[in-house]
């Protein structure tokens, strides 16, 4: 007799902690207690200088500590933050170089690693230990393609200028193939009149499209990889004077400038990705992580690998929502 | 030879049982484990095969992306050389420029050349091919859309060769040029081709955009679309393309990796024929085929050898114990060495030499046995006798008892009707007695009676005395009577005279007398009525007398008669007093007779209960004895029983004698 109710009290005690951590799993994450180290590739970018705010929120929230580094679009800078992060017991990491994915991980040894912004090869994810969160590029492009395809439904020839991010950014890729292969499924002909990398720069887009226009071609929209180039583009086409009623622009991102510029109808459109909401899923992600649990419970989690937070389109229409 | 034979199938009986039970599990354990093995070796072959072809795909890759992203760089650093000097508005400079980097890589054939929207060209000296109409060109159209440097896709270029172009646009925004440079798809090809690592892969380099190859180790393939032509493996890569799925497919008779080459629009597909890794899982498979079967020769034979060895020595043990299996108790074993073979050799020795005290012992005991069975079977055989004598008997008690019984019963039957009888004899006797009791009282009575009557007799004598004195007192009486009878007519007489005196006188006194006259009548009707009445009288009294003479007759003979009876009575009187006394002598015999019938009775009827209790008995008897006689049956046919198991006793003992002279001790 006396046997058995130690048993149940075994058993009773085991489903305490097991409920003890319950609790942990839903609503907020405690995180307290918890060194975490943001590495962000460059930080002067609208986006992810939103992104790092939104982390730092939600670390704030959990309890977590979280040490904000900028590697200033350095790869020797990040690799050096990540073999200094000894006291650390996780790392959020913006890559400056999404190929770079397998070497920070070497250098981070045990210490699990949540990727951001820029998503390393699959080959190179593990799962619960080096994951992304994210969102999907591909659904990016998409909405921008879907944006310009019923725009312009009835035209069956399209002259589109397309500013893309930083060539060997996971976005870029992404979304540039993402729209173009919507464009191209679409069944118009498509002419791509300019098509180059900006680097996620104003100016850079900026001087770009003012080159462009130089050319005299003609174009029916512009399609920019993020809303910084699309600003660019917006202020290149208000120096020369053009119509940016017959000349939509769309952008991703939806950063306060974006946004602004199109309830100013500036901008067209523009896809909302939201930096909060990757910023809280990362360090949530990066909790759970330390704590040896699993990411499968936290929303849009696949696979154990990824953390897929969701695009949304944003036009006039809707924009008031998102300012 | 026979014996030979006989000996060998022995031999091979045993070791073919271990050989045939241990061989064929070995044989199937080593086929599993090979066949695991080749499983096993097969699925890592095959992965490492695709491991190494994607690695080497990577590999490729890698040098195809440095290699242009080499290219690009040039271009780039020739564009930005240009932009940051004085060469940008300078047309000579430019020139200067142009030839210098002329030699800068070998690879752009046609060296760098520039060109504005006015069709003014700066190409290098050296580079004698004609850049014409530049405006049409893919190279200007392209490098329009841009102001890094990229590649355009494969085309022709004016003097016929299959060229593709690192172009761009210079950031001048004054003044619209386009720079330029070409490569060959031969050297795109050759870098393809040269930078595959895998031993037996092929690679194509395909633009996705348009779906043409760029390079491929065919010349033929060079520059034609992937979906033209009847290459099924072109076909699959091109369905892949277009839905975008890269990674390792088995297209038919090969396995190819489709690669994304990053930067560009063009994808790699490196590839090996499927033999390369199914000859190597095939050889693998020889290998380990004929390792298993080498294996399981040598098994067998080791275990062949082996057997035999251990069996030699069993064989001598065997002949030994054949001996044995014939009944020969008189080998010996002499136990060799320290085995298990050793300790069956002791156990051998012992067991003989149990055996052969052991054969002694039954030998004996067979012996007594059979003594002993026919013993018994004598035995029983009387009993059988005895038995059958004891039923007999038992039959003729049973029979006799039944007799008896029957007897019993019969008595029994009598006694109870004697009983019966008794019973009513006594009811009889009873009312006898009563009646006799009754004759008593009545005879007693009749004797009261009598001497009542004797009394009686005398008081009727005394009566007709009496009555004769009354008589005769009535005799005087009525002499008395006739007397005043006389006088009463007399008396008449004198009334009817008075009355008539008196009538007369009444006549006389007339009226006054008529009264008188009644009365005078009436008293001369009194008179008259006296007159008749004494006449009557008269009559009467003489009627009396007579009857008085009469009575007095009647008296006297009644006294005669009375005296007569008297007499007769006092003899009637004696009479009843013997009959009393003989009545009352009867009473006495009736009454021990009576209760000699009550002892009679009770004799009969102990006698019937003694018979009820006989019959019984006899039942019970009759019961017995006949249980006995059942007894005595079966007791005759176990007695049988026993006889008939003596008689196999006897011949299982005679049979055991003739085994167990089989054996030689």
């Amino acid at each position: 007799m006396k046997r058995r109710q130690v048993f149940i009290m075994i058993i009773l005690f085991f489903l305490g902690f097991t409920a003890c951590g319950k609790t942990e799993n839903t609503g907020t994450e405690n995180g307290n207690g918890i060194q975490c180290m943001l590495t962000i590739s460059d930080g002067s970018d609208a986006f992810r200088a939103m992104l790092v705010e939104a982390a730092q929120t939600a670390a704030e929230e959990a309890g977590m500590e979280l040490t904000v580094m900028d590697a200033e679009g350095s790869t020797e800078n990040q690799m050096n933050q990540i073999k200094n992060a000894n006291s650390y017991d996780v790392i959020i990491c913006a890559l400056c170089d999404s190929g770079m994915a397998q070497e920070m991980e070497a250098l981070a040894g045990d210490k699990p690693m949540v990727f951001i912004n820029s998503c390393p090869e699959e080959d190179y994810l593990e799962a619960n230990k080096y994951i992304y969160v994210g969102s999907d590029e591909a659904v990016a492009g998409n909405l921008q393609a879907e944006y310009i395809l019923e725009k312009y439904a009835e035209k069956n020839t399209l002259n589109i200028v397309m500013i893309k991010g930083e060539k060997m950014h996971s976005a870029t890729k992404g979304r540039t193939r993402a729209v173009k292969a919507k464009l191209e499924a679409s069944g118009k002909e498509i002419h791509y009149v300019f098509d180059d990398y900006a680097d996620w720069s104003t100016d850079t887009a900026n001087n770009m499209f003012q080159l462009f226009l130089k050319t005299g071609q003609d174009v029916d929209c512009v399609i920019s990889n993020n809303d910084s180039m699309a600003i660019g583009i917006v202020q290149a086409a208000k120096e020369n004077n053009l119509s940016l009623e017959n000349l939509p622009i769309l952008g991703v991102d939806a950063t306060e400038e974006g946004l602004n510029a199109v309830a100013a109808n500036e901008m067209a459109c523009t896809i909302f990705q939201p930096a909060v909401g990757q910023g809280q899923a990362a360090v949530k992600a990066a909790i759970r992580m330390v704590k040896k649990e699993s990411i499968a419970s936290l929303e849009g989690a696949e696979d154990e690998l990824y953390v897929w937070v969701p695009f949304e389109a944003v036009t006039k229409n809707n924009v008031k929502n998102y300012q | 030879m026979k014996k030979k034979e006989k000996r060998m199938g022995i031999r091979i009986n045993f070791k073919a049982k271990i050989l045939g039970f241990c061989l064929p599990i070995t044989i199937i354990m080593v086929i599993i484990l090979i066949a695991i093995a080749y499983t096993m070796s097969r699925k890592n072959i095959i992965q490492s095969s695709e491991d190494l072809l994607n690695t080497s795909a990577k590999d490729q890759a890698h040098q195809i992306e440095s290699w242009l992203n080499q290219k690009l760089r040039e271009a780039f650093t020739v564009k930005f050389d240009i932009e940051h000097s004085d060469a940008f508005f300078d047309n000579e400079k430019l020139q200067q420029k142009m030839d210098s980097y002329y030699s800068l890589d070998s690879d752009f054939i046609s060296g760098f050349y520039l060109s504005d929207v006015d069709g003014t060209i700066i190409k290098a000296t050296e580079y004698t091919e004609a850049v014409v109409s530049p405006k049409d060109q893919v190279w200007f159209i392209e490098g329009l859309t841009r102001i890094n440097p990229a590649f355009t896709g494969a085309y022709e270029n004016s003097t016929g060769n299959q060229v593709i172009s690192v172009c761009s646009m210079l950031n001048d925004r004054e003044h619209i040029r386009v720079l330029s440079a070409d490569l060959t798809l031969d050297t795109v090809n050759m870098i393809v081709n040269s930078s595959v690592s895998m031993k037996d892969a092929e690679s194509l380099l395909i633009d996705k955009t348009k779906g043409v190859i760029l390079a491929a180790r065919e010349e033929e393939l060079v520059s034609t679309a992937l979906s033209a032509g009847s290459d099924q493996f072109l076909q699959s890569i091109a369905k892949r393309l277009v839905e975008n799925k890269y990674g390792l497919y088995t297209f038919g008779e090969k396995v190819a990796v489709l690669r994304e080459i990053s930067g560009t629009d063009w994808i790699l597909v490196s590839y090996i024929p499927l033999s390369k890794i199914t000859s190597a899982v095939d050889d693998i498979r020889l290998k380990l085929i004929l390792i298993a079967g080498i294996c399981i020769l040598l098994l067998a034979v080791l275990s062949f050898l082996v057997v035999h060895i251990a069996v030699s020595p069993l064989r001598k043990l065997t002949g030994k114990i054949k001996a044995m299996s014939d009944g020969d108790f008189t080998i010996t074993i002499d136990p060799k060495g320290n085995d298990e073979i050793t300790d069956i050799q002791r156990s051998m020795a012992g067991f003989i030499a149990v055996m052969r005290t052991m054969i002694l012992e039954i030998n004996r005991i067979t012996e007594s046995i059979k003594a002993q069975a026919d013993t018994s079977s004598t035995v029983s055989e009387s009993m059988l006798e005895a038995s059958k004598a004891q039923a007999d008997s038992m039959s003729a008690l049973n029979h006799t008892v039944d007799q008896f019984s029957v007897s019993i019963m019969e008595i029994a039957e009598s006694a109870t009707n004697l009983s019966n009888v008794v019973a009513d004899t006594t009811e009889d006797s009873e009312v006898v007695k009563d009646r006799i009791d009754r004759t008593v009282e009545i005879s007693k009575k009749g004797r009261t009676d009598m001497q009542r009557v004797s009394e009686a007799m005398n008081t009727i004598h005394n009566s007709i005395d009496a009555l004769e004195e009354a008589i005769n007192k009535v005799g005087d009486a009525s002499k008395e009577i006739i007397g005043i009878i006389g006088l009463i007519g007399d008396i008449s007489e004198e009334t009817a005279l008075l009355s008539l005196n008196a009538s007369i006188e009444a006549a006389r006194a007339g009226d006054a007398g008529k009264g008188f006259a009644v009365v005078a009548s009436q008293i001369s009707k009194l008179a008259d009525t006296t007159a008749s009445s004494v006449e009557n009288i008269s009559g009467l009294i003489h009627e009396v007398d007579h009857l008085i003479a009469d009575a007095v007759e009647q008296a006297d003979i009644s006294v005669d008669n009375i005296n007569e009876s008297s007499e007769r009575i006092h003899i009637a009187v004696n009479t009843f007093d013997d009959i009393y006394k003989k009545i009352l002598n009867v009473e006495e015999v009736i009454g021990k007779m009576v209760e000699e019938v009550q002892v009679v009775n009770n004799v009969a009827m102990d006698v019937s209960a003694v018979s009820q209790e006989q019959a019984a008995s006899t039942e019970v008897i009759h019961n017995t004895s006949e249980t006995m006689v059942e007894q005595a049956n079966n007791l005759a046919t176990e007695s049988e029983q026993v006889a008939d198991s003596a008689k196999v006793l006897t011949q299982t003992s005679e049979e055991l004698t003739k085994h167990m002279d089989r054996f030689r001790i």
